[in-house]
């Protein structure tokens, strides 16, 4: 893992942009998304062994490990939702970004909705036996 | 990391743009509107497969 490297890559992208930009827009704007790509590729595969660690903790602690799952589901959503939003944004296609991010708000909602279900019947057989 | 691709899609759009000035100089839009499409789909092309790749191990990391 070598933060200068990311660091380095992303201000040539972004000065290649530059140069890039008033002769030929389309370029610059695929080279901003290819400079996106590559660098979330290269971290993205450190991510799995946070993900590792998280689902090794929960089985430590006796948590329900389908929570986590839901979790990080919704952590994969926000990545590719954000990555989709941004690359939107700098198109200069905002409400498009933003449709996407609201997509992807209810997508987590939909995720999340079995643990809500859980958590109210649990209240409901709390109230009920009380 | 390839930082080639990067600076593989900007050498394109150097010269992409070098070839546009020259045709629109001399009087061919078209082909200039021509090229410029080209290029841009040589760097689309290029870009695709590697964001088909990030989506792929999105989902197999986040299991989506």
């Amino acid at each position: 893992m070598n933060i200068a490297g990311v660091c380095g890559a992303a201000i040539v992208c972004a000065v290649l942009s530059l140069l890039v930009k008033k002769h030929n827009g389309e370029a610059a704007f695929a080279l901003q998304v290819c400079g996106c790509v590559i660098i979330i590729l290269y971290v993205i595969g450190e991510v799995s062994q946070i993900t590792e660690t998280i689902r090794d903790m929960a089985e430590n602690f006796s948590i329900n490990l389908e929570y986590i799952e839901v979790i990080i589901k919704a952590l994969g959503i926000c990545f590719l939702t954000e990555f989709a939003s941004d690359c939107c944004n700098d198109a200069g296609c905002s409400a498009l970004g933003n449709n996407v991010l609201l997509c992807g708000k209810i997508m987590i909602l939909i995720a999340a909705m079995p643990m809500l279900q859980d958590l109210l019947s649990l209240a409901l057989g709390l109230l009920s036996a009380g | 990391m390839d930082v080639d691709m990067i600076f593989k899609i900007a050498a394109i759009g150097i010269i992409v743009a070098v070839l546009n000035q020259l045709l629109v100089r001399s009087g061919r839009e078209e082909q200039a509107l021509l090229t410029t499409l080209a290029g841009l789909i040589v760097a689309l092309m290029m870009i695709i497969g590697q964001i088909d790749n990030l989506f792929d191990t999105i989902k197999s990391v986040f299991g989506l």
